[in-house]
């Protein structure tokens, strides 16, 4: 098995969880302080909620925990298999319609955005069939690129923050609490994490700390700069990441939302390729006799055409599968499951 | 085992071509339609956006725009002659004139490069124009928003004789006169943030043309305070005679109300716009002169371009201004710039007390001794003090308009205010006391 660094997982986990945050924090339905306020609580609940995963990951850090599964009951093992599959697919095609969504808005006479979502599916499929060290590398690439191109933006819009833009709102418990809940239904590197920690050389448990500890920093600077720059037009933006690029300029570039546009293009990518691959892994533990890829195609084709189904009919949003099933699925897959696991005995070459 | 590495190889290398050729077939199933390819050649790149309103209620949407034809003796190479060309169009909405004017261009219109939206005397609602700005395609939110005491089209295809097009000049005109107080803000974004917080109330600078010097201090002289904005009665009526009359010299085309076309310096339509040929000859420029304040989304009363300046101070805004002053009988200049801004809020009787201490930077364009500078500064200083009282009288007093950032100041100071400002702004300005406290440093 070809492992990746610390780093590597770190950013693969970040670039999983960011593009939420770059396409819909703030989001203008609630307001900012209480988006602030939830996001707070939910990243601490997160912190809490991957105790169990380490401890699974330190008792057997060659098993994946759908090995670990198979192991102990091979039913069982098969359905939290296809439970993750069915995750992967679900992630992937919410993934499909939020981007598709964004091309939709931003960009409406480029490209059908059916062509969009298939071109970046196909990019992914071949990113997951190269496995987690390709994925790992391109990940690499996207984060440094999405960090240039937020130091370049932040930069041409140093001069336009100001305070006054500020207007602090009372928050409400109702958004807070929606909040929180929106958070933990994104925070879909739970799912991740339990697959792809034996792929880690060491300090796995810690690249998943990195990992929350820069989604907090950049979601928090996106907050504030959206909030110092933007003003009250939050209350109006779609996406409102995307809009400072449109605001931004410098001496040569008129407008910087072109340097934006490939940060959310490769996210998008080497979110789908991630958990396509994960979907595969799962898959291929549960039916060993099956080839690997041929999952990887079935992930490819279910996740793709749910997604090209939605998007003709312009259909964006679906509140139960994206948020209440998916919600529920992390819960149990990320959280509950590693926690029933992560008591008895071990293996033996305990890690960290 | 060797030959296994061969066979994964080719194995991988086969996946790639596949995707790669998908991608690229699907990539070039763009066929017809809006996503329909189009070469640069085939889209009209938007300078600026003119709107005026007729007797009617229609929109008369004017496209500043880059020649297409413009070439050789036309590009900038030469910047004697104009680089730009104009098309009209009215309609119920704008987005429907714009798609008249691309029907009549043959092009498709990209607005991504538009660096003006001009909004003419008959304008009575700004709604819509900010509506459409904001959900419109590609406008950037950088874009300035502006009014003028014409109409957008005659502005829009007046012909300069220095600089590419006008909707350039008058950014850079813009972008100057923020520096010297003599316009606020007028990007896009700060009047929808302004509107969004303050029930509808912002300030856009006022354009006007200069038809010739004498003319222009004329005009600065007789710019009343009273200038009456929204008012379409005599405008739209001219505009629509002389689209009428354009219509008929170009032989029509389009189908819709009217339309008209000027290209400078191409020869390509007919001149048309600002009110005569011979008119226009005489125009050679433009400048900003005061700025309308906006309330519940409509144009109110204007201000002055001193009050603008006092504005400006109040609200930090001054990078540069030269400040008359006058030592004995000779006058001087003296260079003011705002450093910083305090500011506090407190409740008397009733009354919310707006305490502003600006801290200003003053420079001297000849050298005094140290007495004469103090002497000259406190000129300076009250000749500010009354640039800043005359906007609060005209702003706070006259409009009751929040165009010092009280709701701002309020939110981070007393909400309980706040939440009463948001359900009645006016009530609360009407309460409100502005001191402004000058703290010069020579």
């Amino acid at each position: 098995m070809r492992k990746i660094s610390f780093g590597q997982m770190m950013v693969i986990l970040f670039i999983s969880r960011i593009f939420y945050a770059m396409t819909f924090i703030p989001f203008f339905y609630n307001d900012v302080t209480s988006q602030v306020i939830g996001f707070s609580i939910a990243t601490a609940l997160e912190c809490l909620a991957v105790i169990p995963v380490i401890i699974l990951y330190k008792k057997y850090p060659d098993k994946n925990i759908c090995q670990v599964a198979y192991e102990k009951s091979k039913l069982l093992g098969i359905l939290i298999c296809v439970a993750f599959a069915f995750s992967a697919v679900l992630v992937v095609n919410r993934l499909f319609r939020y981007f598709g969504y964004f091309m939709y808005v931003t960009f409406p006479d480029f490209l059908p955005t059916w062509i969009i979502i298939s071109a970046i599916a196909l990019l992914a499929f071949y990113a997951a069939f190269q496995g987690i060290e390709a994925i790992s590398r391109t990940a690499g690439i996207t984060f440094g690129f999405f960090v240039l191109s937020f130091i370049i933006v932040i930069a041409a819009l140093w001069t336009k923050m100001s305070f006054t833009n500020v207007i602090y709102t009372y928050p409400k418990i109702n958004d807070i609490s929606h909040e929180v809940y929106y958070e933990m239904s994104r925070s879909s590197e739970l799912l991740l994490f339990p697959i792809l920690y034996p792929y880690v050389k060491e300090k796995a448990g810690k690249s998943l700390y990195g990992a929350i500890a820069l989604k907090l920093i950049f979601v928090y600077l996106i907050i504030s700069i959206c909030v110092l720059t933007l003003g009250s037009y939050l209350n109006i933006s779609k996406f409102p990441f995307f809009d400072l690029g449109t605001y931004a300029e410098t001496f040569i570039i008129e407008r910087l939302d072109a340097f934006l546009l490939p940060a959310w293009i490769l996210i998008a990518f080497v979110k789908a390729a991630l958990f396509m691959f994960i979907g595969k892994i799962a898959l291929s533990t549960g039916f060993k006799r099956v080839k690997s890829n041929v999952f990887l195609l079935i992930i490819l084709v279910a996740a793709l055409s749910a997604s090209l189904a939605a998007v003709l009919q312009a259909k964006w949003n679906y509140g139960i599968f994206d948020k209440a099933v998916l919600s529920i699925l992390i819960l149990v897959l990320g959280v509950v499951l590693p926690l029933v696991y992560c008591f008895g005995k071990g293996d033996e070459n305990e890690t960290e | 085992m060797k030959m296994k590495q061969n066979k994964i190889s080719f194995k991988k290398l086969l996946v790639m071509t596949v995707c790669v050729f998908f991608i690229l077939s699907l990539c070039s199933c763009n066929s017809t339609g809006k996503y329909q390819k189009r070469d640069i050649d085939q889209r009209i790149i938007v300078h600026a956006l003119g709107v005026d309103m007729t007797s009617d209620g229609k929109f008369e949407v004017t496209l500043q725009m880059l020649a297409q034809q413009g070439s050789g003796s036309n590009t900038p190479i030469d910047p004697s002659k104009p680089n730009s060309a104009s098309v009209s169009q009215i309609a119920d909405t704008i987005p429907a004139a714009i798609e008249q004017c691309e029907t009549d261009l043959g092009k498709k219109a990209f607005l991504g490069h538009s660096e003006l939206i001009l909004l003419g005397k008959s304008v009575k609602d700004i709604t819509p124009i900010l509506d459409y700005a904001i959900n419109a395609q590609g406008i950037s939110l950088g874009t300035f928003v502006a009014y003028t005491d014409i109409t957008a089209k005659e502005i829009l295809n007046i012909k300069i004789t220095s600089g590419t097009y006008s909707a350039e000049v008058l950014k850079e005109i813009f972008e100057e006169s923020k520096k010297n107080g003599t316009s606020t803000e007028c990007e896009l974004i700060r009047h929808i943030d302004n509107i969004e917080n303050t029930n509808g109330t912002t300030v856009m600078p006022i354009i006007k043309k200069i038809k010739d010097n004498k003319k222009s201090y004329d005009d600065k002289e007789s710019s009343s305070a009273d200038e009456s904005f929204g008012e379409s009665k005599s405008d739209s009526s001219k505009t629509k005679s002389e689209n009428e009359k354009v219509e008929s010299g170009s032989g029509g085309g389009s189908g819709s109300d009217s339309s008209s076309k000027s290209e400078s310096g191409s020869g390509g339509g007919e001149e048309s716009g600002s009110g005569g040929g011979s008119e226009e000859a005489e125009v050679t420029a433009f400048y900003i002169d005061g700025a309308v304040i906006i309330k519940n989304n409509k144009p109110g009363g204007v201000m002055t371009r001193d009050e603008i300046i006092g504005l400006s101070f109040i609200n930090n805004g001054i990078a540069e201004q030269t400040v008359d002053a006058k030592l004995g009988n000779t006058n001087t200049a003296v260079n003011a710039s705002s450093v910083n801004k305090k500011t506090d809020i407190s409740i008397k009787d009733n009354r919310i007390v707006v305490d502003i201490n600006l801290i200003l930077s003053y420079d001297f364009y000849k050298t005094y001794s140290d007495k004469e500078n103090k002497a000259a500064a406190k000129k300076a200083d009250e000749h500010i003090e009354l640039l800043c009282k005359k906007a609060i009288d005209k702003a706070l007093k006259k409009e009751t308009a929040d165009v010092f950032e009280i709701h701002s100041l309020l939110n981070h100071n007393d909400y309980v205010i706040y939440e009463e400002y948001k359900k009645n702004p006016e009530e609360i300005l009407k309460r409100v006391d502005i001191n402004v406290n000058l703290d010069s440093k020579i």
